[in-house]
């Protein structure tokens, strides 16, 4: 087998399986929709109340998310190598968003982004199978595509995965925000 | 001399030499929106706060947080009035806040959801860590691959 087909390959593998770890974490994010749907109108108040903090925050030009040491510490061993410090931005950029729009997010649009991370898989399976048959330019799609939409909804899952443990409500919808974002970019 | 600061600490005895806060009423108005959204209501307190100075006098917000109204008056200045800073009577204010908003989600958080619920979401939060860090190193996979290619 010459390089170039062992490579290829090799990028073959990495998508399909980006693809079966995608399929996992929709499933996760979709059971844990299901448990908080349940609870629904305590969160929202939760979230309101939350959001009128964020707003007094911004205000004066504190941070709007502080992660907790611990949760730091998880957070930065799944995020490697990038700073943290550049995902606190990004974290602060997508809840500024939210506070600016002064909303919170609903469980309806979370099943949106579900059906959005659908729709990333298919287009994944597709790749794969463009790729399959000689379509150079289809690795560089699902190349964009993983590093784009699928890794920035890692984020938002990383973060929800953090946090649910201690209790923060606040990051939470951080990361929620950041999937639902993320996946309709 | 009415005025309730929150902590002695923050509180400066007023001087025409020290620059007042810019005025800025909206982010009054976000201070009062953020207390009165909370729903144990905080206890009636009083905040001056100086926002603005003319010649011989300045001019005062009052803000009562728990029953959500601010106005505005104008004082002399040899009444020496206490004042808080602004951003430091803010910062403060949104200490509390969020403290009291973390103790209403911990002491709810038990009622609101069944023990069950609490295990799965936790081997569901361990799974979405983990499987966050599989779809990062997959995605630096893919780079380095895709840069020999």
């Amino acid at each position: 087998m010459s390089k170039k087909s062992a490579n290829l390959d090799r990028q073959i593998k990495c998508i399909k399986d980006c693809i079966e770890e995608l399929k996992q974490q929709r499933h996760r994010f979709e059971l844990l929709m299901i448990i908080l749907r349940n609870s629904q109108q305590v969160l929202d108040q939760w979230t309101m109340q939350y959001i009128g903090l964020l707003e007094m925050k911004r205000e004066v030009g504190l941070k709007l998310i502080l992660l907790p040491q611990k949760e730091r510490e998880s957070l930065k061993e799944v995020l490697g190598s990038k700073t943290l410090e550049e995902h606190d931005n990004i974290i602060d950029e997508s809840i500024s968003q939210l506070v600016s729009e002064g909303r919170i997010l609903t469980i309806a649009e979370m099943e949106t982004a579900l059906a959005k991370i659908d729709a990333l898989i298919v287009e994944l399976i597709t790749c794969v199978n463009r790729i399959q048959q000689g379509e150079k330019a289809a690795t560089r799609s699902a190349k964009e595509i993983i590093l784009k939409k699928v890794a920035p909804i890692g984020l938002g899952l990383a973060l929800v995965g953090v946090d649910i443990p201690s209790q923060s409500w606040p990051t939470v919808i951080g990361g929620t925000y950041i999937i639902y974002t993320a996946s309709m970019n | 001399m009415a005025v309730d600061a929150c902590k002695f600490s923050h509180m400066m005895l007023y001087s025409p030499r020290i620059k007042a806060p810019e005025y800025a009423k909206s982010g009054l108005r976000g201070h009062l929106k953020g207390s009165s959204q909370l729903p144990a209501r905080i206890e009636r307190e009083t905040h001056f706060i100086i926002v603005g100075t003319t010649k011989g006098s300045f001019k005062s917000a009052e803000i009562k947080g728990g029953i959500g109204t601010i106005s505005f008056s104008r004082k002399p200045a040899h009444l020496q009035m206490p004042f808080v800073s602004r951003q430091r009577l803010f910062e403060s204010r949104i200490e509390q806040l969020e403290e009291r908003f973390n103790k209403l989600v911990s002491s709810t958080w038990g009622y609101l959801f069944s023990e069950r619920d609490i295990e799965e979401m936790r081997d569901l939060s361990k799974g979405m860590l983990e499987g966050s860090k599989k779809m990062r190193e997959l995605a630096e996979q893919l780079q380095e691959a895709d840069d020999e290619g």
